[in-house]
């Protein structure tokens, strides 16, 4: 099964408009500073989990240190469906 | 009466020196401060012979450094050019050399895109850093570099260089049809017209705390900036990466006391809607005020009911004519209400409903919006063809009476309120942002693969709306090598959201573009795929 952050990181590239290469969107990468994500993007992203996911991402949850990176997204992700 | 816009802060430094004025991250500058810095700034503008209206551009990250420098060129009799400091270097090289920019003020933060503006073919023949000191000179740079530790050495005394309310005082760049932003020409007059009318309707005081929102190069900031410094009261600024996360927003306004917000409807439904707001939550904020774009109803509802305690005020106007309608939401909204008006004419602004041979239509029915007024842009720079185009005598029997068209569909109902149904052209709004189609299809076709090209806009709640090409290519070419080679010169909410590869274009009877049937195809796969 595809990893969150790949599939993240394709629905960035696809639907979020990112103007780099795929590979450029590193797990670390801090997506807000990097552009990848803007306010209307994160808000779209979080759609984008919670239907892919089956998850509600509540909105304290919204925050840097869920949706700041692959990574954090992967870990986030994870944390809902365990 | 004094209707200048760099008066508002002489005249907050002297009443109120020691009141805060700028709500920077963690640090605070007073009025006193602002208006001492501001002061040498345009003492080292003034060194460097700008003259009455000449462009200076502004290029740095909203700060309390960048509203000095924007008091400075308004002190120094100049107009000052906001360049969006996230814009690809390529679209804003283009607008420096439109407006002839000789001094751009700017700051650390973007040293590394100065050669791309300070180049070879650049007028810019001065650069200064306003918030910095600046190391060795980059040697491609063939420009002089001034920087703090120079402007420290001006004096902080007004300069008293003589100013006339008719004088310009910004320019705003917005998107234009035929591939190169259009400069639109303010004078201190245009902007004081709004913002005292604003002042006085929405009794500011002192002890308000305004939001600091929208970028300087969006025209809702003119409010933000000058209706703080007319009552001395603090403008907090809100930084770009709080504003991208609902919870933290909500807190930064709850905690900076924020008690007027202004803003792009989506930033309202950002608040509203995901940030988990209790009913008292922000009760301290007493005014939200929102432009630049249509407020989907619903959405509108739900941010009532989160905003319990706050008067909303819906705010028209283009960048050409200022604020120049408003209009106050009832408590309750009435339920059945699809949309909300335009409103009211601003005080001393007169608004026209005309048909297409420039005569009145009835009340009720649906005319182009011309507006008139105090408010009313003086022109686009360097382009007196579109201009009067633009600005026309309503009413050829009063041909002294100029108004601007603004290509917006409106009417006024038989209570005079005047509500928006849309464009007559291909200008949408996105994310707030006012986009000419055209300007994307111009640069588009300059792609080397591209033949021909069609751009539509996708109506969208959440974004106003998404943007989609339909593309005819010499040779197979991806959407990624479309998206990258647009990022160069278009800012991203420019930037096509899909693209479709396809063999023709359909075409009308008399062989030009046929949107209405691209529109069509859209709308029946929309309904396909949600069906």
């Amino acid at each position: 099964m595809q990893s969150v952050a790949d599939r993240v990181r394709s629905f960035i590239v696809d639907d979020l408009g990112w103007e780099g290469a795929a590979d450029d969107l590193t797990d670390d990468l801090p997506l807000i500073q990097a552009g990848a994500l803007d306010s209307l993007g994160i808000l779209t992203l979080v759609e984008f989990l919670e239907s892919s996911y089956d998850i509600t991402v509540e909105d304290g949850d919204i925050v840097p240190a869920h949706l700041g990176s692959l990574a954090s997204i992967e870990r986030y992700v994870r944390s809902k469906k365990s | 009466m004094n209707e200048l816009l760099h008066t508002l802060l002489s005249e907050a430094a002297d009443s109120s020196p020691s009141s805060s004025a700028v709500v920077d991250g963690d640090r605070e500058m007073t009025y006193q401060q602002l208006e001492k810095m501001a002061n040498r700034i345009a003492h080292q503008l003034a060194q460097l012979n700008v003259s009455r209206g000449e462009p200076v551009g502004l290029y740095m990250e909203k700060s309390a450094e960048s509203l000095a420098c924007l008091y400075g060129v308004l002190k120094a009799g100049a107009a000052y050019v906001p360049l969006a400091p996230d814009a690809p270097a390529a679209r804003l090289a283009r607008i420096v050399r439109h407006a002839g920019i000789r001094v751009l003020l700017s700051g650390t933060e973007r040293i590394r895109q100065w050669p791309a503006l300070g180049g070879p073919d650049s007028p810019v023949e001065y650069l200064v850093c306003a918030n910095g000191t600046v190391g060795e000179a980059d040697g491609s740079l063939s420009v002089a570099i001034l920087d703090s530790a120079q402007l420290a050495q001006q004096p902080d005394s007004c300069p008293g260089i003589a100013v006339h309310p008719d004088d310009l005082a910004y320019i705003l760049y917005t998107s234009g049809s035929t591939g190169m932003p259009k400069g639109v020409m303010l004078t201190h007059r245009n902007a004081r017209a709004f913002v005292d009318w604003a002042v006085r309707e929405f009794a500011m005081t002192q002890t308000d705390r305004l939001s600091s929102h929208a970028p300087l190069h969006f025209d809702l900031s003119v409010f933000d900036v000058f209706a703080a410094a007319a009552v001395a009261a603090v403008l907090v600024l809100v930084p770009r990466d709080t504003a991208m996360f609902p919870a933290e927003l909500a807190a930064f306004v709850r905690s900076k006391e924020i008690s007027v917000w202004y803003s792009v409807p989506s930033a309202v439904n950002m608040l509203a809607s995901r940030a988990g707001l209790g009913p008292d939550d922000l009760s301290g904020l007493r005014l939200l005020l929102f432009a630049g774009e249509v407020f989907p109803i619903d959405q509108l509802r739900q941010a009532l009911a989160a905003f319990p305690t706050a008067e909303f005020y819906n705010l028209y106007g283009p960048t050409e004519t200022n604020v120049c309608t408003y209009y106050h939401v009832p408590r309750p909204l009435p339920a059945g209400r699809t949309s909300i008006p335009i409103g009211l004419p601003i005080r001393d602004v007169e608004l026209f409903c005309l048909d297409e041979n420039r005569r009145p239509v009835r009340c009720g029915e649906r005319g182009e919006l011309w507006v008139s007024g105090p408010t009313v842009m003086r022109g686009y720079l360097g382009d007196p063809e579109h201009t009067a185009e633009r600005m026309r005598a309503p009413d050829a029997a009063h041909p002294e009476v100029i108004a601007y068209r603004t290509g917006d569909v409106v009417s006024q109902d038989d209570e005079g309120v005047w509500h928006f149904f849309g464009r007559l052209d291909s200008q949408i709004k996105s994310r707030g942002y006012r986009i000419e189609l055209g300007e994307i299809e111009a640069t588009l076709n300059t792609h080397p693969s591209v033949l021909e090209c069609a751009v539509i806009p996708i109506p969208d709640d959440r974004y106003g709306n998404q943007i989609k090409a339909y593309v005819v290519s010499e040779s197979a070419v991806s959407s990624r090598d479309l998206t990258a080679y647009l990022r160069r010169s278009l800012p991203s909410y420019m930037v096509p959201w899909s693209f479709d590869r396809v063999t023709a274009l359909p075409r009308t009877s008399t062989g030009k573009i046929d949107y209405q049937v691209l529109k069509k195809i859209e709308d029946r796969s929309d309904h396909a795929e949600r069906g």
